[in-house]
């Protein structure tokens, strides 16, 4: 795990576990209006992470790919919406998904392939970029912050890192 | 009972009229996919649009093939859940709309439950107890149906539909969209040598988990391109589906030991894969069992089943109101 100079947070996951463990890291810091874009390629734990985020949140139903349905809601201890934005091919397309109302609810929303909804949705947000790493089950995770909110979520995923660290390998 | 059936919660828009919940009369399909697979999936906006631009026709060819006069239908059922919202608000408008001019009653289906009744049309002597495993490209659910109307879900998926994994895997293969198709077809030129997934960590439950299988079929895909080596791509997709489908296969097969029962049905886009197919009618043969899985064309999303299941439900639990809203994430129940 790495602080850079502009407040981003990276942090070396070695196994889909891990991936896991640091959504439920995550979940448990949420709050009403959180919005993230989760991007990397097919595999590389999106999904996963957000299944974590779910049990973060002590929400009885996990998180499954939303690729289908598009979008899905979980009820925990705050309300979770998970949008997979792959099959869009326009923005036209997002307004019958009424994004801005989603963000009007007290609820955090994590969008997978969602550049097409970036611009309209708010300039403060959380970019998660999953990448791979040296060997199959490595990944590398950057929390990318934009805004002072999300720069205080990522000090504060550090600090929670820190003191679980015997958690990670 | 003539029913009118309309489905419309994915690619395709459909009509049917179906007699008694097993005689077609009429079954109208059509289907988005070539507007859709330059995409590489469903565009739901898209498929909002072009349910709109047909459904009034192809509900006039309906009744027209099936040569009868709407006075002469007398239930109105439409899928309302799960699916695309764009798409569900039109058929389920269209029903909702027939209903009220026709003065039939209208019922709302779920249209998992409907994949059900699609076995129910191809084969007069089916009747539960049963077990279904439902695999399309939105779910995976074994379901035990030991009566009309009731359902046990015994297991789903935990984080990718069979069908979703197909259509991934294809992608990451470069092969286009739907998936399932085209790796079946490939699956056949190769052999199912390769290992992806060591370990099968749901082994002592009913749930699925594809999304590994796809991991590893990346991740295998990434080192060969890094060493500039050739991909084998009808070895990958035969590897693939071989293990798609011994999973599909033991928890089907140990739910049918578990439950006592002796009838197994497959339903959804996935049921129409070949290799499926043959696993299971060897196995079914091996134990005893009955199998049944429909034709192709009622494999497939239609509205033929959604006509059968709504004849069913009307049966048990009367008509449903016209105040229904279209249900994205509609469980079964």
């Amino acid at each position: 795990m790495e602080k850079e100079h502009d407040d981003k947070l990276r942090i070396w996951s070695e196994s889909p576990a891990d991936t896991e463990e640091l959504g439920v890291i995550l979940g448990s810091i949420l709050q009403p209006g959180d919005l993230f874009f989760l991007s990397g390629e097919l595999g590389s734990g999106k999904t996963l992470m957000v299944r974590g985020v779910t049990a973060g949140l002590k929400s009885e139903e996990l998180a499954t790919s939303p690729t289908f349905a598009l979008v899905h809601r979980y009820e925990g201890e705050l309300p979770l919406y998970h949008l997979d934005l792959y099959r869009l091919s326009e923005p036209g397309e997002l307004e019958p998904l009424a994004l801005e109302e989603l963000m009007e609810e007290e609820a955090a929303i994590m969008i997978e392939w969602g550049d097409s909804a970036k611009e309209i949705l708010s300039s403060s947000y959380m970019e998660i970029e999953f990448l791979r790493g040296e060997n199959d089950n490595q990944r590398i995770i950057t929390f990318c912050p934009f805004g002072e909110h999300y720069r205080r979520i990522n000090r504060l995923i550090y600090e929670k890192i820190t003191y679980e660290i015997r958690n990670f390998k | 009972m003539l029913v009118l059936g309309i489905e419309s919660s994915c690619d395709e828009t459909a009509v049917a009229v179906v007699e008694d919940g097993r005689k077609i009369w009429s079954n109208i399909i059509l289907s988005q996919i070539d507007k859709h697979s330059k995409f590489g999936g469903v565009v739901p906006e898209l498929a909002a649009r072009c349910h709109l631009e047909v459904i009034l026709e192809i509900t006039e060819e309906a009744l027209r093939v099936a040569e009868i006069s709407p006075q002469e239908i007398d239930l109105v059922a439409a899928t309302y859940g799960p699916g695309l919202i764009g798409g569900l608000l039109v058929g389920l408008s269209m029903a909702k709309t027939l209903s009220l001019a026709w003065e039939k009653p209208f019922v709302g289906v779920n249209h998992v439950e409907g994949h059900i009744y699609a076995n129910f049309l191809a084969h007069q002597e089916l009747a539960p107890p049963l077990i279904c495993l439902t695999v399309s490209g939105g779910h995976t659910d074994l379901i035990f149906m030991p009566d009309y109307g009731k359902y046990e879900i015994l297991g789903s998926t935990r984080d990718d539909a069979a069908g979703e994994a197909f259509d991934k895997v294809a992608r990451v293969l470069g092969l286009g969209y739907p998936g399932g198709p085209l790796i079946d077809r490939l699956a056949r030129e190769g052999t199912p040598g390769i290992t992806l997934v060591q370990h099968d960590a749901l082994a002592a439950t009913y749930d699925f988990s594809f999304s590994g299988l796809k991991t590893a079929v990346v991740n295998l895909v990434h080192r060969l391109k890094q060493k500039g080596e050739i991909i084998p791509a009808p070895d990958l997709a035969a590897s693939f589906q071989r293990q798609v489908v011994s999973v599909l296969a033991d928890r089907a097969f140990r739910a049918m030991e578990e439950k006592k029962v002796k009838t197994l049905i497959l339903s959804g886009g996935v049921a129409a894969n070949s290799e499926l197919r043959e696993t299971f009618s060897q196995e079914a043969t091996k134990r005893g069992l009955q199998l049944f899985y429909p034709p192709l064309d009622l494999c497939t999303d239609n509205a033929a089943m959604i006509a059968a299941c709504g004849y069913y439900r009307f049966q048990r639990f009367g008509s449903s109101p016209l105040a229904l809203a279209a249900a994205p994430r509609l469980k079964i129940s």
